[in-house]
């Protein structure tokens, strides 16, 4: 475990040793172990990882949404403009909740509630943090549905969102998320559930209306591509613990931590056919049936007798770079292993 | 997280939670219990159901030593009616239980094998059957019979109460009909009748059961109801309903006649609902986990 | 309109379906209707010949089914013979009473059913919880005809709070003032509506538990949670109010059941509604009117489900079928 340092002074959000537990029938669970990051003013951090590896229930940690029988444990902390979110009175942490910092959702046809429509919906936020009037309300969330790219929006603010298209349906997300201009946008996989095309297009809006604003991102997602055009930093998050931390250009360049490397062997490469050459052998194992020493291990190329025993610390690597890794200790393992399978090959 | 609840056909298993879920436990003794007192009771009642004891003096004795439920206008002992028309309104109700689900199996089986035309018809005429107030319709095909034999009763009473079971069962079917053991059946040449009867049954089995479990309790007030409006059973056959029915007109002299045979249909109820929902939770263990 | 057409339509083959079967399976049991209606030894084979004509009884089954639909479409549900005047008449001034009683114990009920599976679900596995599901549970249990034995034991016999039945008590003074005469309906309504409540808000209260329970880990719940929105006003509007769509389909549903509960306890209050004479009918034989209540009852079960239906669909967008969309109605 690293030292938790003091965060820097321009971070708009620092998590800190957080950690999120389950109780259930077969005792108590860890799906998220002691996360900790932060995030700049005007900066997008990427969050990356399979499903299942806590990166959703990290991002509902940072507005406290985790419902029972999950809770947060004591001892995490979770700054936001200098506030311990954490224990903050109801009343005030409701006043950051949608106002400084909004989350969007990855499905939006189960995050919209079906009976009300779009504008209501958009509106509702306005109404709920300020003074306007309803139709003041209304009239923002038609300008806003506008702002984001949908045609018509004095028509579409009326429509449910069983009646529009899933690419307007999160852009009704997106709008509800902007309308007040918050400085932190929680993107917990916003184009997961949608057509390739139109993924890139939502991507292209957040990143204008996340730097027209100036405010910080957290971009969650399980897909390298999108990371590279989006976000200035990633951390990767394998079995509730963050693996790898690092500059955007600096991790595409050379991925430290193995499953860092697994994941962009696995990304579709520029030009070919959206295939998957390569994966990472097996999946993430459900939180409860982690390895015990390094989580990773028993899905890790590298791997040897000491990844079985002893748990690696995250290491610092310099230029704000981390890994969760043995390798860093013993960088001849990886020049030997890769040797090998090359001479196999 | 958000499959379809889908029953197991693990009946060891539904078994073990059952008897581990002490409402279920507490329901089914009730009703093994009511199923016992009312197969042994009238033979160690004191007086025999339809024997009028004495009627200058013993008429609307209140409940006493001698007449632990009282007596009514015909000097008659409620208890010893109260046991005897217990076994026939039990009799009655798990008779006519039996013989809807059945007909609603078979029903349903065929809709939901069948072709689209076919579905649609059976079904539209399902949606008729159950949007009929069925107290009302058994009035209208009961009312010109001046005496209508038991069984017919039952069978009567059972023609009206299929349309859930027919329902329930087409739906399991369609949803099952797709899957794969379905499809492999037919691939190695089953006929439909052996699919409906080989795979298929033994799925629906699970959610007919509690619908059959909890229509014990509708059907039996249903018959309490048709013998207490007087086209039910008939006097001087004793039967839930038609102790109830003497009792009401003397309601505000000797509510004991009236009242018994109600608390023993409440707890028929009560019991069969409960039981009902301990075999819905046993048979899909799955839900027990979110709820 | 496309989709109330078809609504409509729908309505119409189930009443047909139900009036054919009736017919059907009536004329074809054991016996004749009017020997049954008049057994009398005096009855002369002529005469009965002559009845039995005068009330289309004679010739095929075929034949029958054709003069019967051809009066009914006249609006002409036969003649009454216990009340001594035609089927449609005696129902037309039993139908209000019935209206009356069933409208207001489905408001009632709804209202405190609501509520109550509100309360339930907001407390979950607390105590309120279990003693409301003890109570519903049992309400759930009693048979309607014994509850309202019981109500009128307690209510006008032991308490004598309240009439013992009909719709208005018959000594009133002529020249009595309106909030008198509004006050005494009110006090004759009481004990049958109470009766109809206690019995409808068992299953109300049942579902609506469920259903909010079942909303309230939906996502858009947490969706509205992190838009800033203020737990109680989460729970009211994103909730309750999208758990109220399966409430109103649940009284849909219910509603055959409803009619056939006002069976007995219309006769239990000597409330002269439908379900009065319906039984009335029954005790006298009177296969016609027998045969009308059905019917008419139907109607009214098939017409409230329709409107059922428009409920959920106007609370529950999702559900407005091809054609009706608002949105793009204006576009």
């Amino acid at each position: 475990m690293t030292a938790t340092h003091t965060p820097p002074t321009d971070a708009l959000l620092s998590l800190r040793d957080v950690r999120v537990t389950f109780r259930t029938a077969d005792g108590v669970i860890t799906p998220v172990d002691g996360v900790s990051f932060d995030i700049a003013r005007g900066e997008t951090l990427a969050l990356v990882g399979e499903s299942g590896c806590g990166k959703s229930l990290t991002a509902l940690t940072i507005l406290r949404l985790i419902d029972a029988p999950g809770r947060i444990e004591a001892g995490s902390r979770i700054l936001f403009e200098g506030r311990d979110v954490l224990t903050l009175p109801d009343k005030e942490l409701r006043s950051i909740r949608g106002r400084q910092a909004a989350m969007i959702f990855q499905e939006p046809m189960t995050a919209l509630n079906p009976v009300y429509s779009a504008g209501e919906q958009i509106a509702e936020v306005v109404r709920t943090h300020t003074k306007a009037s309803r139709s003041e309300a209304w009239t923002r969330a038609v300008a806003m549905l506008g702002a984001v790219g949908i045609s018509s929006p004095d028509i579409r603010a009326k429509q449910f969102p069983h009646q529009l298209s899933g690419g307007m349906r999160q852009r009704v997300m997106i709008a509800m998320a902007l309308v007040l201009g918050p400085s932190l946008l929680i993107a917990d996989e916003p184009t997961t559930a949608l057509v390739v095309t139109i993924q890139a297009q939502l991507l292209d809006l957040l990143r204008e209306a996340q730097q027209a604003r100036g405010a910080s991102m957290l971009l969650i997602t399980h897909d390298l591509g999108v990371v590279a055009e989006s976000a200035q930093r990633v951390a990767v998050m394998y079995a509730g613990q963050i693996v790898e931390e690092a500059p955007v250009t600096a991790l595409f360049a050379a991925p430290q931590h193995p499953y860092t490397e697994g994941l962009m062997a696995a990304m579709p490469r520029a030009g070919s056919r959206r295939e998957r050459l390569t994966t990472i052998p097996g999946t993430v194992p459900p939180p409860g049936a982690w390895p015990l020493a390094c989580r990773f291990a028993d899905r890790c190329a590298y791997a040897w007798s000491r990844c079985t025993i002893e748990a690696p610390p995250l290491h610092q690597l310099g230029h704000g770079r981390t890994s969760r890794c043995h390798l860093v200790e013993e960088p001849a393992r990886r020049v030997a292993a890769q040797a090998t399978a090359g001479a196999a090959s | 997280m958000s499959e379809p609840r889908r029953y197991r056909s693990d009946w060891r298993g539904a078994v073990q939670r059952l008897s581990a879920d002490p409402r279920s436990v507490v329901a089914a003794s009730v009703l093994l219990g009511l199923a016992l007192l009312v197969a042994v009771g009238p033979m160690l009642a004191p007086h025999a159901p339809n024997a009028q004891l004495d009627i200058t003096k013993l008429v609307h004795v209140p409940p006493s030593r001698a007449h632990l439920l009282g007596t009514d206008v015909y000097s008659r002992d409620v208890l010893a009616r109260v046991l005897s028309g217990g076994r026939i309104s039990l009799l009655f109700a798990t008779s006519a239980v039996l013989v809807q689900t059945i007909v609603g199996t078979c029903v349903g089986l065929f809709a939901g094998l069948a072709g689209h035309r076919i579905d649609a018809i059976v079904m539209r005429g399902v949606d008729a059957g159950a949007s009929v107030p069925r107290v009302l319709f058994l009035l209208a095909l009961l009312a010109p019979l001046p005496h209508v034999p038991l069984w017919m009763l039952v069978l009567t009473v059972a023609f009206t109460g299929w349309f859930v079971t027919a329902r329930l069962v087409r739906g399991e079917v369609r949803a099952i009909r797709t899957t794969e053991f379905v499809h492999a059946a037919h691939a190695l040449g089953a006929s439909r009748l052996r699919i409906a009867m080989r795979h298929l049954l033994p799925h629906v089995l699970g959610p007919v059961l509690v619908t059959s479990t909890l229509a014990v309790g509708h059907v039996i007030v249903l018959e309490a109801g048709l013998s207490w409006l007087g086209v039910g059973v008939q006097a001087p056959q004793a039967s839930w309903g038609n102790i109830i029915a003497d009792g009401t007109e003397f309601l505000s002299i000797a509510p004991w006649v009236s009242l018994a045979p109600g608390f023993c249909l409440v707890a028929v109820v009560l019991a069969a609902s409960a039981f009902g929902d301990g075999l819905r939770d046993a048979l899909a263990p799955g839900q027990l986990a979110r709820t | 309109m496309h989709a109330l057409i078809q609504r409509i339509w729908h309505g119409f083959v189930v009443i047909a379906l139900v009036a054919t079967a009736t017919f059907v399976l009536v004329r074809l049991a054991p016996g004749d209707p009017f020997a049954a209606a008049l057994e009398n030894a005096r009855l002369t084979p002529a005469l009965r010949e002559q009845w039995r004509a005068a009330y289309g009884l004679d010739g095929s089954i075929g034949t029958q089914f054709a003069h019967w639909i051809a009066s009914l479409a006249r609006g002409d549900l036969g003649f009454s013979t216990s009340t001594n005047q035609p089927v449609s008449r005696a129902i037309a001034a039993a139908l209000p009473n019935t209206l009356l009683l069933i409208g207001t114990s489905i408001v009632i009920a709804f209202m405190l059913g609501i509520w109550l599976g509100a309360v339930q679900a907001a407390g979950r596995g607390g105590i309120v919880d279990r003693c409301i599901g003890a109570i519903t549970l049992i309400g759930n249990a009693v048979p309607d005809f014994w509850l309202a034995l019981v109500m009128l034991l307690a209510g006008s016999y032991w308490l004598r709070l309240f009439p013992v039945g009909g719709v208005a008590d018959l000594l009133l003074p002529l020249g009595a003032s309106w909030p008198v005469l509004l006050l005494d309906r009110a006090r004759h309504l009481v004990l049958p509506v109470l009766t109809m409540v206690i019995l409808l808000v068992a299953p109300i209260a049942r579902l609506q538990r469920t259903a909010l329970l079942d909303r309230l880990g939906a996502e858009w719940v947490r969706t509205a949670t992190a838009k800033g929105v203020a737990r109680r006003t989460v729970f009211r509007r994103h909730a309750w109010r999208t758990a109220l769509g399966p409430v109103v389909t649940m009284g849909g549903i219910a509603l055959p059941s409803l009619f056939g509960g006002a069976v007995f306890i219309e006769r239990v209050f000597a409330w002269p509604g439908m379900g009065r004479l319906a039984a009335e009918a029954v005790a006298a034989r009177d296969y016609h009117l027998v045969v009308g209540c059905v019917l008419v009852g139907t109607v009214m079960v098939v017409i409230g489900s329709m409107l059922a239906d428009h409920v959920s669909a106007w609370l529950d967008p999702r559900l407005t079928q091809d054609g009706f969309e608002p949105g793009r109605g204006l576009a």
